[in-house]
């Protein structure tokens, strides 16, 4: 009944505003204006959990798939719904009102206030925490990059049931056993530094890819440099 | 399973014919038409007349057609492949009434034939009968002559016996037109790569793997039985060995990280691969009966694509200890390794020749992949391919010809696989069509 209804105001408030523009247009007929229809009284019910979230404080019971015991509430709503690597090929969910989340969030879980704003937005609408890129044929952390890990080493300390698969790539210039060692040489030595910033090695886990995976198959240097790469993805806590 | 058997009814059935040419008038001297170490001899002439179909009135007629097209042209292509003959033209050919017993030799002379292949096919049911004979001409014999009876699987497989047989005659060396490539493709285009098993002349294709994942490097045992590859099937790089006979498979390497680079030593019982379990890619070796790992490099480099001297004494193999990638060999037992290549960045992906004297790899000149070879010793570099990208070189068990894969006829980075002579002539491409045919290896004789 409720629904039957809503869906009456909606059709009623369509037709406000067909009638609206149709006045707007009227009036300028050789201009084009922008119209802006009239603000949605009636938006789409919140999301289960965040009633669930009003209802209980925290909520426990907010699709709780096996394997994800233990993560609460908002912090479980951040974490999203898939991991990285039910992601691969998946594309990016559309994710409402994360920046008045993200902001109750530091109020609630003041682990996460170190963690980087962008990075909590990538892995909730990614699965994955930044990645990282190589000079050619070097396996070395760039410099630069150090600042890089050191963010998806806050984020994974925040997140402590999670694990992370680190995916070595190399662009496709060399023979292809040659290019598997060398990322995952790449990989090791993400690893290793994760390891330095105190995330146990247990929840790492490093996979060479060689030139296999290209983001970009395009043959020009820009390309390569983009395929020249570690990535995170972000796993699960295993049941 | 099914062209098992029928292979070993072939081979039987070969046996029992050649049995039974032995009845047939020989010349007892053996005469060396070829000598396939002179560096450009002259090519013998040599006539292919066209199978003879038996009965003519048959009702499997077009079976009896297709098996004798397939067989004409799997031979022709065998005796153009190996560059010692010169195939004369089919419309000089005379018209003569096809008898099997009798051949008008100066007939054939008169039009230049040395040589002269004849035969006759006959198809009933399932049941494919081909009976060829190779002919000298000028002393007016038989060479050879074998009868093959078979199902109707393969016909090519028939040619390619019987070019194994000629070559055998007429060189003293056993042919090589019955052994097979293994490789990896992308056939559908769809980004992953399957594994992919053909005759030497990339027909007769047959898809091994068929899970999704990446599957790399595959490999032949000695005994031309068995393969391992790497996969990603079980979710990182795994190594698995398939008895192509009975299908079984097992996972033989599956350390964390690194379980490439898989290469069977020539005696069959030990495994030479890449693991990355202490944190830089080094060189093993897996000794398939115990199942223990023995390391055989120690540095702080990358160690990567080992292939083994035909007697097992020796590996080489491609490693950056230097800085840049260049091939180096060591003892198989461990001890220091010696550098074999210093021109060039980037040299890689060694393979041994199975007559032991030569190595072939790949090095990036002016920023492709040129194919070279050396000696084993690692002297008298000679640079065998020019254009496009070249990679992965593979021996033929006679030494005499290198399968690499070449981006030489497309301006993307799709490969295909061709076939050189270690001279550098002799360039032809395999006619397979699928993306990216990479990584090939020729079997051994099989």
């Amino acid at each position: 009944m409720n629904a039957l209804n809503n869906r009456r105001l909606r059709g009623g408030l369509l037709t406000v505003s067909l009638v609206a523009v149709i006045i707007a247009c009227g009036g300028c007929a050789a201009k084009v204006k922008d119209f802006k229809p009239p603000d949605e009284p009636f938006q789409d019910p919140p999301p289960k959990e965040m009633i669930e979230a009003e209802e209980n404080g925290a909520i426990e019971t907010r699709l709780i798939k096996p394997g994800r015991r233990g993560l609460k509430g908002i912090k479980s709503f951040l974490l999203g719904d898939e991991s990285g690597e039910d992601r691969l090929s998946a594309s990016f969910r559309e994710v409402e009102r994360e920046e008045k989340l993200l902001d109750e969030v530091e109020r609630e879980y003041p682990e996460l206030a170190g963690v980087d704003y962008e990075l909590l937005k990538l892995a909730r609408e990614t699965g994955r925490l930044y990645t990282l890129y190589f000079a050619s044929r070097s396996v070395t952390i760039k410099d630069g990059h150090r600042e890089v890990i050191t963010k998806n080493g806050a984020w994974l300390k925040a997140f402590p049931d999670t694990g992370i698969k680190i995916l070595g790539h190399t662009d496709d210039e060399g023979t292809l056993e040659y290019n598997l060692a060398v990322s995952q040489a790449r990989a090791d030595a993400v690893e290793s530094f994760l390891i330095d910033l105190g995330i146990t090695k247990e929840r790492i886990t490093a996979i060479a890819f060689g030139e296999e995976r290209p983001v970009d198959k395009r043959n020009i240097e820009r390309a390569r440099a983009k395929n020249r790469r570690v990535e995170f993805l972000i796993v699960f806590p295993t049941k | 399973m099914k062209k098992h058997i029928n292979i070993r009814r072939l081979l039987q059935a070969a046996a029992f014919s050649l049995f039974l040419a032995l009845l047939l008038p020989l010349g007892a001297e053996a005469k060396v038409y070829i000598d396939i170490d002179a560096p450009a001899g002259d090519r013998l002439p040599i006539a292919v007349q066209e199978l003879s179909l038996q009965p003519r009135q048959a009702k499997d007629k077009s079976m009896t057609d297709y098996s004798g097209k397939a067989i004409m042209d799997a031979l022709m292509g065998d005796l153009a492949f190996t560059g010692y003959f010169d195939i004369i033209d089919k419309e000089a050919h005379l018209k003569t009434r096809f008898s099997l017993q009798k051949t008008k030799f100066p007939r054939w002379r008169a039009i230049g034939a040395d040589l002269l292949v004849k035969g006759l096919i006959k198809v009933s049911g399932d049941e494919l009968t081909v009976e060829l004979r190779l002919y000298d001409t000028v002393r007016e014999r038989q060479v050879t002559g074998t009868r093959y009876i078979g199902r109707v699987l393969n016909p090519r497989l028939i040619a390619h016996k019987f070019a194994d047989e000629i070559m055998e005659e007429l060189t003293g060396q056993r042919g090589i037109f019955s052994t097979r490539i293994l490789f990896t493709a992308d056939k559908e285009g769809l980004g992953n790569k399957e594994v992919f098993i053909s005759d030497y002349d990339g027909k007769n294709i047959r898809q091994l793997t068929y899970n999704g994942a990446i599957n790399l490097s595959p490999r032949w045992s000695p005994d031309g039985k068995k393969i391992i590859y790497t996969s990603y099937k079980d979710g990182w790089p795994c190594i698995y060995m398939r008895d192509l006979i009975s299908g079984r498979e097992e996972r033989i390497s599956a350390k964390p990280g690194l379980n490439i680079g898989g290469r069977w030593s020539p005696d069959g019982k030990k495994i030479a691969l890449t693991l990355s379990i202490n944190k830089n890619p080094e060189l093993y070796i897996l000794d398939l009966g115990s199942r223990t790992y023995k390391r055989l490099t120690n540095n702080h480099g990358i160690d990567v694509s080992p292939t083994w001297s035909p007697d097992g004494e020796k590996l080489a193999y491609v490693s950056d200890i230097a800085g840049n990638p260049h091939i180096y060999a060591i003892n198989s037992h461990g001890g220091v390794p010696t550098r074999y290549t210093y021109k060039g960045k980037y040299n890689t992906t060694p393979s041994w020749s199975p007559s032991g004297d030569m190595i072939a790899f790949s090095r990036i000149k002016n920023g492709k992949f040129q194919i070279y070879v050396m000696r084993s010793d690692g002297t008298g570099e000679r640079q065998l391919t020019y254009n496009g990208s070249n990679e992965d070189p593979s021996w033929s068990p006679d030494s005499k010809h290198i399968i690499f894969s070449s981006t030489r006829q497309s301006d993307s980075k799709n490969s295909s696989l061709y076939v050189v002579r270690p001279d550098g002539s002799g360039l032809r491409k395999l006619d397979i069509g699928f993306t990216h045919e990479a990584s090939p290896m020729w079997s051994p004789y099989l």
